[in-house]
């Protein structure tokens, strides 16, 4: 019963919903920012016209395409569709018009839509910890103020009781309100340990001996037209410190899960 | 009645959410901790996945490859393989075609060889893969020797290395 106790208390303690409004704002609006900015249409158009033997769907891909067919390949004008219903749950999501319900919508929408492009045989890393991030914003109430969603209800309660009722937003707590958000803390701090395991297991301390840094960050200067990057590569003993701070970052970061 | 509901929803939100949570971390720490696939996990628990990017160490001399893909027409004439002539962005070009000249898998080169065909209207006979390397010293990259890595003949479907 202690541990019981221990778990309910840490992640279902009583919290600000403010600070969760804010994330969903946040989190949304930047995801929202990056789908449109990365131009996905393009790619859907790109990537539809690849041959069927190069399409390897991803697992989570197959269970959200299963029924239609296991390997449905969906074509471009699918794609558009689900690209702009998408668009438009996350700006429902942002301003909490039906929240959960859009921001369920935007999480699957984004899953489907970078699992479909990912399962051609190339995959990348950055959008994972968003995909979750959102599917956990889904099931907390993330809507409850600075929503539309809150406002609406405000005008209902005030039609039905025929009165004002002040409240502040800042002071409303809820026990649901916490848990999104440190499971966020704790994903990163996995992640980064992540990192940190995979550069010490294959290179040990060779990591840090100032070409490895050298190489990767003229590596990504030169793909990504990165003058900071090609200089780096060109320093070796600020790149040999960087490395350093780099491997003791990652693998101390889970340390703000326990003095946060 | 009503406040013997909501501590049930309550219990039952938490059981829910509790689940979910365990099943989350569960599914991450075993990836990053390579108890639910090996090291360097391939994307099929996507989106838990493991970071290995940039661990390969590197050290003085080391070589930074740079791939070309050139292609021979049937007159002989060589064209560059660039992603845009493919339709590609670079990381599904260098992950897709110029990985499948390296491991010589000729089904996945033919299917690459047919699209630029059907996009530009011309047969291609040949391919070859070449490294233009740079090599990492303290100082920075200085060019190193060009090497030809595969050719193939596409008519015959010959390989040739």
């Amino acid at each position: 019963m202690g541990l019981l106790h221990y778990w309910t208390t840490y992640w279902f303690r009583s919290s600000p919903l403010m600070d969760l409004a804010c994330c969903r704002i946040i989190i949304v609006g930047y995801q929202l920012y990056y789908l449109l900015k990365s131009d996905f249409l393009t790619l859907f158009s790109k990537l539809t016209t690849l041959p069927e033997t190069l399409y390897d769907p991803l697992p989570i891909l197959h269970l959200l395409i299963w029924p239609v067919g296991w390997r449905y390949f969906p074509s471009l004008e699918v794609l558009t569709a689900i690209h702009w219903t998408t668009v438009i749950a996350g700006f429902c999501a942002v301003v909490g018009f039906m929240t959960n319900g859009s921001l369920f919508l935007f999480a699957v929408g984004n899953v489907f839509m970078q699992a479909f492009i990912y399962s051609f045989g190339d995959f990348h890393h950055p959008e994972a910890l968003m995909m979750i991030a959102l599917s956990a914003l889904a099931l907390s109430p993330a809507g409850r103020v600075l929503s539309l969603d809150d406002i609406w209800s405000r005008l209902q309660f005030r039609e039905k009781s025929k009165k004002f009722q002040a409240s502040y937003i800042l002071e409303e707590k809820s026990i649901l309100a916490r848990w999104p958000l440190l499971l966020v803390q704790w994903l990163f701090a996995l992640i980064y340990l992540s990192a940190a395991l995979s550069k010490l297991d294959k290179a040990g301390l060779d990591w840090m001996n100032g070409y490895t840094m050298q190489y990767y960050s003229f590596q990504d200067g030169l793909r990504w037209n990165i003058p900071l990057g090609i200089w780096l590569g060109q320093q070796h003993y600020i790149a040999w410190f960087l490395s350093w701070v780099a491997i003791l970052f990652e693998s101390t970061f889970f340390l703000v899960l326990l003095f946060p | 009645m009503l406040l013997t509901d909501r501590l049930s929803f309550k219990n039952l939100a938490i059981l829910f959410l509790s689940l979910f949570i365990l099943g989350i971390l569960a599914l991450q720490a075993g990836v990053t901790f390579w108890f639910v696939c090996p090291p360097y996990c391939p994307p099929a628990l996507w989106p838990f996945v493991d970071y290995p990017m940039y661990s390969e160490p590197r050290y003085e001399g080391s070589e930074f490859e740079q791939h070309f893909v050139f292609g021979i027409l049937e007159d002989s004439t060589e064209v560059p393989l660039r992603p845009e002539d493919l339709n590609l962005h670079f990381w599904l070009f260098r992950r897709g075609l110029v990985f499948a000249m390296l491991r010589n898998d000729t089904t996945q080169i033919q299917a690459y060889v047919d699209l630029y065909q059907k996009l530009h209207h011309k047969r291609l006979v040949g391919l070859r893969l070449e490294n233009h390397p740079l090599i990492l010293s303290r100082e920075g990259m200085t060019p190193g020797p060009t090497r030809i890595l595969r050719t193939f003949q596409l008519a015959s479907r010959e390989e040739k290395k």
